[in-house]
This record gives C-alpha cells, sequence and structure tokens, in this order.
C-alpha cells in the first residue's frame, strides 16, 4: 500500500477507533512502560468512569501526548507523575490538567 | 488477548512522550548545580568519616549525585542549546565536555578539589545559559 493511500486510512482510523496505539518514548515511566514500548489507550474508557488515582493515562499537553499516572485528584484536576521520578518532569512543572485533556486510559501494554 | 493483539497490529502507531523535553520548556542548569552542590559536601565530610558504613553510603550518594548531573547537563546540551548558541560560544561542547568529565571524575575522587572543579564549571555554563536567556 502506498503511502498516500496510507495517510487517509490512518487518520480515517485515528478519528474513529475507540482504540489508540502508541510507542513510548522516554524512560520517565519505566520500570513501568519502557521507552519504545507500544500501548493502546482505550478513548471511551473515561466515558463511564473518572479517572482514578494510578490509572496510566494518556493526555494532551499543549499539544504533544504524554503517558503518565495521575497520582492526586483535586476537583476534577488531575496531578501526573511519571514512575520513574527521577527522570520525568511532569505535574510538579506543567500543573494539574483538566479532564479535557485526557485522552483515554492504557488499558494494554 | 488475541484480538487485542489483532487491534493492535491494524491500528498506526502514534508517539507519547515519556520523559522530560517538555513544551513547556523548563531548563536550568541550578539543577546540576543542587547535585554537584551535594557532591562538594559528601568531599568535604568525607574525610571526617570513620566508620566504613558511612564511607560506603557517601561513596554510593556522591557517585548517584554525580549521574543525575551528567544527565542534567546532557539535558541542557542536547534539548536547551541549539546551533544559533554554539555560534555565539563556540567553546559551549568543550565546555559540557569538561564539566561531564569533571562529574566522571568526582565519582573516583575524594578531592574536594574535584568537586569545586566540577561547580565551577557549571558556573560557566550557567553563565552561557544566562546570556542565551537576557539575548532573547
Amino acid at each position: 500500500m502506498s503511502s498516500k493511500k496510507q495517510k487517509p486510512l490512518n487518520n480515517f482510523l485515528l478519528n474513529l477507533s475507540p482504540i489508540l496505539k502508541f510507542k513510548i518514548a522516554g524512560h520517565s515511566m519505566s520500570p513501568t512502560l519502557d521507552d519504545r514500548q507500544i500501548v493502546l489507550v482505550n478513548r471511551f474508557y473515561f466515558f463511564f468512569k473518572k479517572p482514578q488515582v494510578n490509572d496510566i493515562i494518556a493526555a494532551n499537553i499543549n499539544g504533544k501526548i504524554f503517558i503518565k499516572r495521575i497520582t492526586k485528584i483535586k476537583i476534577n484536576n488531575y496531578f501526573l507523575s511519571g514512575d520513574n521520578k527521577k527522570d520525568s518532569i511532569d505535574s510538579r512543572k506543567f500543573g494539574m490538567i483538566s479532564k479535557r485533556n485526557i485522552i483515554g486510559k492504557v488499558i494494554f501494554k | 488477548m488475541k484480538l487485542i493483539n489483532l487491534i493492535g497490529k491494524i491500528l498506526p502507531t502514534q508517539i507519547a512522550y515519556a520523559h522530560c523535553d517538555l513544551p513547556c520548556g523548563v531548563y536550568d542548569p541550578a539543577q546540576a548545580r543542587i547535585e554537584a552542590e551535594s557532591i562538594m559536601k559528601i568531599l568535604e565530610k568525607y574525610s571526617d568519616l570513620h566508620e566504613e558504613e558511612q564511607k560506603w553510603r557517601a561513596v554510593f550518594v556522591k557517585e548517584e549525585r554525580a549521574e543525575l548531573v551528567k544527565h542534567h547537563l546532557w539535558v541542557l546540551w542536547t534539548d536547551y542549546f541549539k546551533p544559533e548558541h554554539l555560534e555565539k560560544f563556540p567553546n559551549l561542547h568543550d565546555l559540557f565536555w569538561r564539566a561531564t568529565k569533571a562529574a566522571g571524575q568526582v565519582k573516583k575522587s575524594v578531592d574536594p578539589a574535584d568537586g569545586q572543579k566540577l561547580l565551577d564549571l557549571i558556573d560557566e555554563i550557567a553563565d552561557v545559559f544566562k546570556k542565551t536567556k537576557t539575548a532573547k
């Protein structure tokens, strides 16, 4: 399949699929998730459930997608942390995020 | 489980970041300096330590901090500094090379002079960093 044909198909799948596939770039979630590991994210998971502490989520922060763990919840705002505290700049730096930043929950790794 | 594997194969892959290079662009040589100060304190106190256990711990923490210094310097070097900075400060690569070398040196040394050398080099980097900030 040529890349020209592949792009619209990819966009179609990305727009419609309840599941998204991400490749991790970085070590801030190690040892839970390693650099270059593939994870699947359920976009609809939080339609029916509220995000909970310890959920690993994908979030859109200033146009970039991050995979982090929710470590605190305060009035519908979520504090995200990396599991590898030494190598993670997270909500300690970019502040708490709201639910609209959350793309979905990591369901398969 | 098999269905999920199949879905994983069909779906296009996107990149999700799990590292420090954030859009917030927060960089500061102070991170490296704090770790280097910690190393300096350990080096100063090392000769007063008598118990093996304390010495072992001091060496362990010193090595850990030295590794963090290297990490913070590398983040600055590779993520913050850009080619245009190198044009203005041609000694930038050499400075980082010497600073990360000095961070390696404090791992195997118990001489406070090595700790001071590391601090001085980090201060030189901080000076360049400050100049790039004020130039904006």
